[in-house]
């Protein structure tokens, strides 16, 4: 056992508990639900690497230490997709106030969308002469 | 050094009991998940700490778990919630509950998630926005 590795890896597992609180700061305080996504990613992806790195300098066990690798890994690749899930329903629940978005450019990509699809509709309802509704 | 694990513990311990506050207000079922996320990482925090406290190693496969048990739900949530209106984001006071009577659910045939329709109906309209 090496004395000062363990040292750092208490240091890292108070900073992700730390994490960990300024995360029900955050919880408490924000008002809107991206904000509160902002907080609650910092125990998710960072807290997690620092604690289970800090575990890992604890331990000093190469069995436990590729595990933890396996845990940070496994968050680090489920965190953006569970964000991504929850903001999208978010947004297209609208469960949101619509102040709170500073800059909007999922809205502006879907009308483009639309726009994009509508001309192609009419294009091909030409060709075949057969009259379709525009998509909604 | 333990003293700084016990601390560590009891903040984590503390800081749980804002993010429950915001579990049981809401006020959308989206903003629980977000909550229960966090409730999640923090499990793994407490995990960890005791991992550092007495050296055991059989709790390792407890992290696993709940780092695969936080995606699941999460994202189950946000793929199967429904379309909630204003009023039943929250459990009703007594008083509100008797002022409307019989909760209307209007929105019961509101579709789960607008991408369901996309993935039930054969033949879009026409093509797909995605």
């Amino acid at each position: 056992m090496i004395e000062w590795l363990q040292v750092i890896g208490v240091a890292f597992i108070a900073l992700g508990a730390f994490l960990i609180v300024v995360t029900a700061i955050g919880m408490r305080r924000l008002h809107s639900l991206f904000a509160r996504m902002h907080a609650s990613t910092k125990p998710q992806v960072l807290g997690v690497i620092v604690m289970c790195g800090g575990l890992a300098c604890v331990m000093q066990d190469s069995r436990v230490s590729y595990t933890l690798l396996l845990v940070v890994i496994m968050q680090l690749v489920v965190a953006p997709i569970s964000a991504h899930m929850l903001g999208r329903a978010v947004y297209r629940l609208k469960q949101l106030d619509p102040e709170v978005i500073v800059l909007d450019e999922y809205a502006e990509d879907l009308a483009r969308a639309v726009q994009h699809l509508n001309e192609a509709g009419e294009s091909e309802s030409v060709a075949s002469g057969d009259p379709m509704p525009p998509p909604t | 050094m333990i003293y700084v694990l016990y601390i560590s513990l009891a903040a984590i311990l503390v800081a749980m009991g804002p993010v429950l506050h915001r579990l049981e207000r809401g006020p959308g079922n989206l903003d629980r998940a977000v909550a229960l996320d966090v409730i999640t990482s923090a499990s793994v925090g407490v995990v960890v700490i005791v991992m550092a406290l007495t050296g055991r190693i059989d709790l390792l496969p407890l992290l696993v778990v709940f780092t695969s048990v936080g995606f699941i739900s999460s994202t189950t949530i946000a793929r199967f919630s429904p379309a909630e209106s204003i009023g039943e984001r929250r459990v009703l006071t007594p008083e509100e509950a008797a002022r409307t009577e019989e909760p209307e659910f209007q929105d019961s045939d509101a579709p789960v998630h607008p991408d369901a329709d996309e993935i039930i109906d054969p033949e879009p309209a026409g093509g797909e926005i995605r």
